[in-house]
């Protein structure tokens, strides 16, 4: 388990990544997804989702669809166009920054 | 798969929890639905599973938390010279009608027509933008401003029969772009949060709001074809009336907001 600072930074890459380029996924399905691929190292707490997901929506960067499954609502969200740019863009920065981090602790730990 | 009852049951529980943001309800009521689910499918009851559930979805905290949450994120990063061009636009254009009743070169509609202008760029691109829907807004966008560019041409330098005909139908086509989409889209929102007093209050007063901005091109046609009916005073009333529900709209819902923040606070 990660603590919640370092989570909040990377909440916004994660979900823009599960949904890149075109996959429609509901909330409880994020949550599983991110469980199942991080072998449960990094749980996501629904408390972190909604509010970053609905941010997203506000800022056009997904879309959502609502379908009755059953009796019931769900909530399929979507990337737009501009959000697969976004998605793009924040890979890449994760990515660098990751490097720059592992470089850092690395360098770090020699100079020590 | 869950009773129609037992949702019901989550459902009110949510409502009762204060959760009334349009989409966050329906996004935590799936999300229990599933957690209930899996925890039903290892041999809880519905009750066993249901607080499993809502102690995994909120842990500690309640629940309103998430809302709060959700609320505090979007407005991060609006500023309030954001909204007040905006707010400061939406009313030039309610007050737009009045230049149908003046004649010659009116400085007022030049500054109407570029608030009109300053209010759909905004609104088009900033707002709307948000809506996902950027292709259809943009074309609204571009017609709407083509009217506006459109009449300040016709009524500053061009002198002909049926002028006021003109101007009165290119008046009425925007108030009717802009009022009846806005308005409609205030009362959807308010049907979905109508929970509260202070929702309840909020949509009667949209409801007056959007029935006087109605009336406006009502009431223009009868002081076209009807120069004798002296119309212009009610006028001043109805949009009078439709400023003031509208602005006391807002107040009632901000009060709403700020309760939220309260009961985060206190």
């Amino acid at each position: 388990m990660y603590s919640k600072d370092l989570i909040r930074g990377t909440l916004t890459p994660i979900i823009l990544k599960l949904l890149y380029p075109n996959r429609k996924m509901y909330g409880y399905e994020i949550c599983q997804k991110v469980k199942e691929l991080t072998n449960e190292d990094l749980l996501i707490k629904e408390g972190s989702l909604y509010p970053a997901l609905h941010k997203l929506m506000d800022d056009g960067l997904i879309n959502v669809e609502e379908v009755l499954i059953g009796n019931r609502p769900r909530r399929y969200y979507q990337l737009t166009a501009e959000g697969k740019l976004e998605a793009e863009h924040r890979t890449t920065e994760l990515n660098r920054f990751l490097k720059t981090m592992q470089l850092f602790l690395e360098k770090a730990t020699n100079s020590l | 798969m869950l009773t129609d009852k037992q949702i019901d049951i989550i459902k009110k529980d949510l409502n009762q929890n204060g959760i009334r943001m349009p989409g966050l309800e329906n996004d935590l009521l799936d999300h229990l639905l599933c957690s209930i689910e899996v925890y039903m499918s290892k041999g809880y009851s519905f009750e066993e599973a249901y607080r499993c559930a809502l102690y995994d979805l909120h842990g500690e905290s309640t629940i309103i938390t998430i809302q709060q949450e959700t609320i505090h994120l979007i407005n991060e990063g609006r500023s309030r010279v954001k909204n007040l061009i905006y707010y400061g636009c939406l009313l030039s254009c309610l007050i737009a009608p009045f230049n149908l009743f003046t004649t010659g070169v009116n400085p007022g509609l030049i500054l109407v027509c570029i608030s009109l202008s300053i209010f759909f760029i905004y609104h088009s691109i900033f707002l709307h933008r948000k809506q996902n829907d950027l292709r259809r807004n943009l074309f609204l966008f571009t017609i709407i401003t083509s009217l506006a560019v459109l009449s300040v041409f016709i009524f500053l330098f061009i002198e002909f029969e049926g002028k006021g005909l003109l101007g009165m139908l290119l008046w009425v086509s925007l108030i009717l772009a802009i009022a009846i989409p806005f308005y409609l889209k205030a009362i959807k929102r308010s049907l979905s949060m109508n929970n509260t007093m202070i929702d309840f209050f909020s949509f009667a007063l949209e409801l007056t709001a959007i029935i006087s901005l109605l009336w406006i091109p009502l009431a223009l046609s009868i002081k076209l074809f009807r120069s004798n009916v002296a119309v212009v005073f009610f006028l001043d009333d109805l949009v009078l009336i439709a400023i003031c529900a509208f602005s006391v709209s807002i107040m009632l819902k901000k009060a709403g907001e700020l309760k939220l923040y309260l009961q985060k606070y206190l």
